[in-house]
C-alpha cells in the first residue's frame, strides 16, 4: 500500500513539475502572443510619433536604427541549392536600404498548406509570407495576421502604387486590409486548348470557336475523325472550375455565385439556375457520345499530360495571356487554344495568393518596409526569382522598362540550375523585373492590360465571411463534392440527379449561405 | 499482472534478508527502485505525449483566435460539435463508420485466425516462411498505391475487369466508380486483403506459444485434427481475441482515411457508401480550416470510442471474468 502511495506521490511530483514546465511555456506563448498584438498596436499607433523624428531626421530615409532579422516564408519546387548566395546578395541591398535582415525559408508547395498553417499557428518562424492555399479571410478571422492599413499607408504607398489600389482593396476583409496581392494574371480567361497538330490535320477551325455551340461542332468533329482519342478531358477529375460567375470567395463550391460575371448584386444559388442544368445537360450528352473521357471523375491526369501522351485532343482550361506559349513549353508539342469566356476578375483572383504579415512579428513596421522593398525593387525581385546574373542566368536581350529578356546561361538548364525556386508568381511582384525568353519584350505590359481591360464584377473588393453559416457550409461542401464534379462532366443524368441535388443542397442549408452572402454583400455595397 | 510478480519478490526478498517486518518492505522498496527508474522514461512519455496533449479538448470549445491565444479565445458552447449532427448526412456517416468497422473487426478477426491456424499446420518452414511473407505484402503498401492497384482493375476505359474479364464474357462495361451498390464489397476486400496479413502474425505467434503437449493428450484421446482447433486452438486464443477485439471496439468510430477517401477516388457519386465521419470532416472542414471544429469531431470521436470499449469490456466480464481488460 505505502510503495502505491510512493508511487502515487512521486507521479504527481513529475506531473506538477511537468504543469509547472508547461504553464510557464504556455503562459509565455500567450503573452508572446499578446505581446506581439500590442506591439501591433503600438507600431500602428506610435507609427506617426516613431516616424515622424525619424523622416525629420533624414527625409527618406527608411533604415531600422538597430539592424532588424525578418523570417520570410515562400513556397519553392526544387532544392535550396544555391539559395544561401542568393540571399547574401539580398541581404546586401536590404542591409544598405533598411538596415534590415532577411532570413529566407523555402518550403516545398506540397508542405506548404500544413507548414505555413503551423506557422500562423504557432506565430513562430515567420514575420512575412504568402497566404496560399488558405483563405485570407480564415488567416485574419483567427488572428493570426495583422491588419495592415496604418502601415500601408506610412510605408507602403510605394507598392501600392506598384500593385494598384484596386488590387490591394480586394485584400480587405471586414475593416482591415490583411494581404496584398502578388503581380500576377489577376483575370481569367475559359477556353479549351487544343493539340494544334490535329486541328491542322483534320481542319479544325479552331478559330472559329467562340461558343460551347462551335465547341461542341469541333469535339464531335475530332471524334469522328480521330476516333482512337478523347476529345475533352478533364483535369484531375474537374472539367472546370468555373465557367464566368463570380463565387464570392467560395471558388471549389461556389455556394452562392453572381452570374454573368457578376454583372448585378444578386446572389442566387449556381445549382439552381437554368444555366447549370443546361451546362450539364450539354455534358451529359457529350459523356454518353464518347466526347468526354469516360473515367472522367478517376482521372487523376492534367489535361497537359494526356495530350502529350497522345491519349487527349484538349480540355477547358484558365487562360491568361502567353497560355499557349506556355503550355507548349512546358508539354513539348504545339497547343493552340480558343477563348469562350472573356476574361473576368473577382475578389478571389486576387485573394489566391497575399502577402501578410504574421501576428508573431515582432517589428511589423520593418516588416513593412521589407514588403516595400519586394514589391517594388527590381534588383531585389530579380535576384529572389531568377538568381545572381551571369551563375543563373544570362541577359539576352532588351525587355521593356530597363529590364532585360533572360535565359540559361550556355549549358545550364532547369535540371541542373543551383537556384530554381520556381513560382515567380508567388513572389509579391514579379513584373517589376527581367522577362523570360521566349516571351514578348512587352510581356508584363501585356498582364498588366489583361488584368485592367477585363470585365471587373460588381462585387470587386468584397470578401465574404463564414463565420455565421460555418454548419451549413460544412454541410454543403459535402454535397456539392457528391454531385457537382460528377455532373460537370456528365457521369450522372442531371434529369434524375439534378433535382436530388437540389434538394440536398436546401437540406443542407444552402439558402442560408445564399441570404447571409447577400446581406453582407448588400451591407458592403452600401458603404461604397 | 503485476502483483503475483512482486509478492514473489517480496517473499523471495524477504527469505534473505531480515525477519523484520519495516525492514523487510524497507529492503523491498530498494530492490524495486532500479525496476521503477526503468518504468519513468516510459511513463514520462506516456504523460507528455497522451495526457499533457488532453488539455487540448479545450478548443473543441473555443473560437479560436490565434492572437489572443487558446485560452483568452472566446467560448463556444457545443457550436463546434453542430455541424456533426444537424446535417441530413449525419446517418449516412455514422452508418458508414460503425458498419464498416464492425464488419472489418468480425470477417477480419475470422479471416486472420482462420489463416493463422492453416499457416500453424504447415510443417515445412521454407513453405511457412514463403506463405507469411507474400500475404504480409499487402500491409505495407500505401493506400494511395492500394488505391491504383484497385484503378488498375475497375478504370473503364483500361480495366482489367472491365477489359479483360467483361468484355469476353460478352457482357456490359461497369462505370464501378459512379455504382455504389458494389463498393461496400470493394472496400471490405480491399481492406481485408491489405491488413490480414498483419493481423494473423499476432494469432499465429499466440498458437506457436500454446503447450504442444495439450494436442499430444488430445490426439492420444483420438481427437482429430477439428476437435483440436476447436477445442485447444479457439479457447486458447481466446484471451487474445479479446484484447484486440477490445481495441478495434475502441477505435470504431475512427476509420481508415485512405481507405474510404483515396481507394474510392473521392468519387463523387459514391458518398454515400464512402464517406464516413473521418471523411466528411475532411471535406467540409478543408475550407472552412477551423480549428474548433475539427477538434470538435476529434472529441466526439474518443469520446464514444471511450464508452464503447467500457460497454465492450463490461460484456466481457459477464460472460467470462478472466478476459476481461479490466
Amino acid at each position: 500500500m505505502k510503495r502505491i502511495t510512493c508511487i502515487l506521490v512521486s507521479l504527481l511530483l513529475s506531473a506538477s513539475l511537468f504543469t509547472a514546465c508547461g504553464s510557464p511555456a504556455s503562459s509565455s506563448g500567450e503573452t508572446g502572443g499578446s505581446a506581439a498584438g500590442d506591439s501591433t498596436a503600438e507600431g500602428s499607433a506610435a507609427d506617426p510619433a516613431a516616424a515622424d523624428p525619424e523622416e525629420g531626421a533624414v527625409p527618406g530615409d527608411l533604415r531600422e536604427q538597430e539592424l532588424v532579422k525578418l523570417d520570410v516564408v515562400m513556397c519553392t519546387t526544387v532544392e535550396k541549392g544555391d539559395a544561401p548566395q542568393v540571399m547574401e546578395e539580398v541581404n546586401k541591398i536590404l542591409l544598405d536600404k533598411l538596415n534590415v535582415e532577411m532570413n529566407l525559408t523555402y518550403i516545398n508547395y506540397g508542405n506548404y498548406l500544413q507548414q505555413s498553417t503551423l506557422m500562423l499557428s504557432s506565430g513562430e518562424g515567420a514575420d512575412l509570407l504568402p497566404i496560399y492555399l488558405t483563405p485570407l479571410a480564415t488567416c485574419a478571422n483567427n488572428g493570426q495576421i495583422i491588419p495592415l492599413d496604418d502601415l500601408l499607408e506610412q510605408y507602403g504607398q510605394e507598392m501600392v502604387e506598384a500593385i494598384g489600389p484596386h488590387y490591394v482593396e480586394c485584400g480587405r476583409v471586414g475593416d482591415h486590409i490583411y494581404g496584398i496581392t502578388t503581380g500576377r494574371d489577376l483575370a481569367k480567361a475559359y477556353g479549351i486548348q487544343m493539340r494544334k497538330e490535329i486541328c491542322d490535320e483534320y481542319e479544325i477551325d479552331y478559330q472559329g470557336i467562340k461558343d460551347l455551340d462551335t465547341l461542341e461542332a469541333a469535339l464531335y468533329k475530332v471524334k469522328e475523325s480521330v476516333p482512337d482519342i478523347i476529345p475533352l478531358v478533364p483535369s484531375m477529375g474537374q472539367l472546370i472550375r468555373n465557367w464566368g460567375w463570380d463565387t464570392l470567395g467560395d471558388d471549389a463550391t461556389s455556394l452562392g455565385v453572381l452570374m454573368d460575371f457578376g454583372s448585378e448584386l444578386n446572389v442566387v444559388n449556381l445549382y439552381e439556375t437554368d444555366f447549370y442544368r443546361e451546362f450539364v445537360t450539354r455534358t451529359r450528352r457529350w459523356y454518353q457520345d464518347g466526347v468526354i473521357m469516360q473515367d472522367a471523375l478517376s482521372n487523376t491526369e492534367t489535361t497537359g499530360t494526356m495530350m502529350r501522351s497522345g491519349a487527349a485532343f484538349g480540355g477547358l482550361a484558365n487562360l491568361k495571356p502567353g497560355y499557349e506559349v506556355q503550355e507548349t513549353r512546358n508539354n513539348g508539342i504545339p497547343i493552340c487554344i480558343a477563348e469562350i469566356v472573356p476574361a473576368y476578375t473577382t475578389t478571389a483572383d486576387s485573394q489566391l495568393a497575399t502577402w501578410a504579415i504574421t501576428s508573431g512579428c515582432k517589428n511589423p513596421v520593418a516588416a513593412m518596409k521589407l514588403m516595400n522593398v519586394l514589391y517594388t525593387d527590381p534588383d531585389v525581385v530579380n535576384l529572389l526569382i531568377y538568381g545572381i546574373e551571369g551563375t543563373h542566368y544570362v541577359a539576352v536581350g532588351e525587355a521593356n522598362g530597363d529590364q532585360k529578356m533572360i535565359d540559361y546561361p550556355e549549358g545550364i538548364d532547369a535540371g541542373n540550375t543551383g537556384y530554381n525556386p520556381g513560382g515567380g508568381w508567388l513572389w509579391c511582384n514579379q513584373t517589376v523585373g527581367h522577362v523570360w525568353n521566349g516571351n514578348p519584350p512587352d510581356y508584363w505590359e501585356v498582364q498588366t492590360e489583361f488584368n485592367n481591360t477585363a470585365i471587373r464584377s460588381q462585387a470587386f473588393g468584397f470578401t465574404f465571411d463564414s463565420a455565421n453559416v460555418r454548419n451549413q457550409v460544412s454541410a454543403c461542401t459535402n454535397v456539392v463534392g457528391k454531385y457537382h464534379q460528377a455532373l460537370m462532366c456528365g457521369t450522372l443524368d442531371p434529369e434524375t440527379t439534378l433535382p436530388v441535388f437540389i434538394r440536398e443542397l436546401k437540406d443542407a442549408g444552402v439558402d442560408d449561405i445564399v441570404a447571409e452572402k447577400q446581406a453582407q454583400l448588400d451591407a458592403w455595397a452600401a458603404t461604397k | 499482472m503485476t502483483t503475483p510478480r512482486t509478492a514473489e519478490l517480496e517473499k523471495s526478498a524477504g527469505n534473505e534478508a531480515v525477519p523484520s517486518a519495516k525492514k523487510k518492505s524497507r529492503t523491498a522498496y530498494k530492490r524495486f527502485v532500479p525496476l521503477y527508474l526503468m518504468m519513468l522514461p516510459g511513463l514520462i512519455y506516456l504523460f507528455i505525449n497522451n495526457y499533457v496533449p488532453m488539455a487540448g479538448i479545450v478548443i473543441a470549445f473555443k473560437h479560436v483566435n490565434f492572437n489572443k491565444g487558446i485560452l483568452a479565445s472566446p467560448f463556444a458552447g457545443f457550436s463546434n460539435f453542430e455541424y456533426l449532427f444537424k446535417t441530413k448526412e449525419a446517418w449516412t456517416i455514422t452508418r458508414n463508420t460503425i458498419g464498416y468497422n464492425l464488419v472489418f473487426i468480425i470477417l477480419g478477426t475470422a479471416i486472420a485466425i482462420a489463416i493463422a491456424i492453416l499457416l500453424s499446420e504447415i510443417t515445412s518452414n521454407v513453405m511457412k516462411k514463403t506463405y507469411q511473407t507474400i500475404i504480409l505484402v499487402p500491409y505495407l503498401i500505401s493506400m494511395v498505391v492500394v488505391s491504383y492497384l484497385v484503378y488498375a482493375l475497375l478504370s473503364s476505359d483500361n480495366g482489367f475487369i472491365n477489359n479483360s474479364v467483361l468484355a469476353p464474357m460478352g457482357l456490359d462495361k461497369v462505370n464501378w466508380y459512379t455504382e455504389p451498390k458494389y463498393w461496400p464489397l470493394i472496400l471490405t476486400t480491399t481492406y481485408l486483403w491489405k491488413t490480414v496479413g498483419y493481423n494473423c502474425i499476432i494469432y499465429y505467434a499466440t498458437i506457436v506459444g500454446i503447450d504442444r503437449s495439450y494436442y499430444e493428450a488430445a490426439s492420444i484421446d483420438g481427437a482429430n485434427r477439428w476437435q483440436q482447433v476447436t477445442k485447444i486452438t479457439i479457447p486458447a486464443l481466446m484471451p487474445t481475441i479479446i484484447t484486440l477485439t477490445l481495441l478495434a471496439v475502441g477505435k470504431i468510430f475512427y476509420s481508415d482515411f485512405g481507405l474510404f477517401f483515396q481507394v474510392p477516388m473521392d468519387s463523387g457519386p459514391l458518398y454515400d457508401v464512402t464517406n464516413t465521419i473521418d471523411t466528411y470532416v475532411y471535406r467540409g472542414l478543408i475550407k472552412l480550416n477551423d480549428v474548433g471544429m475539427s477538434s470538435a469531431a476529434g472529441v466526439y470521436q474518443s469520446l464514444v470510442g471511450f464508452v464503447l470499449v467500457f460497454i465492450a469490456n463490461k460484456v466481457v466480464s459477464k460472460f467470462d471474468r478472466e478476459n476481461a481488460l479490466f
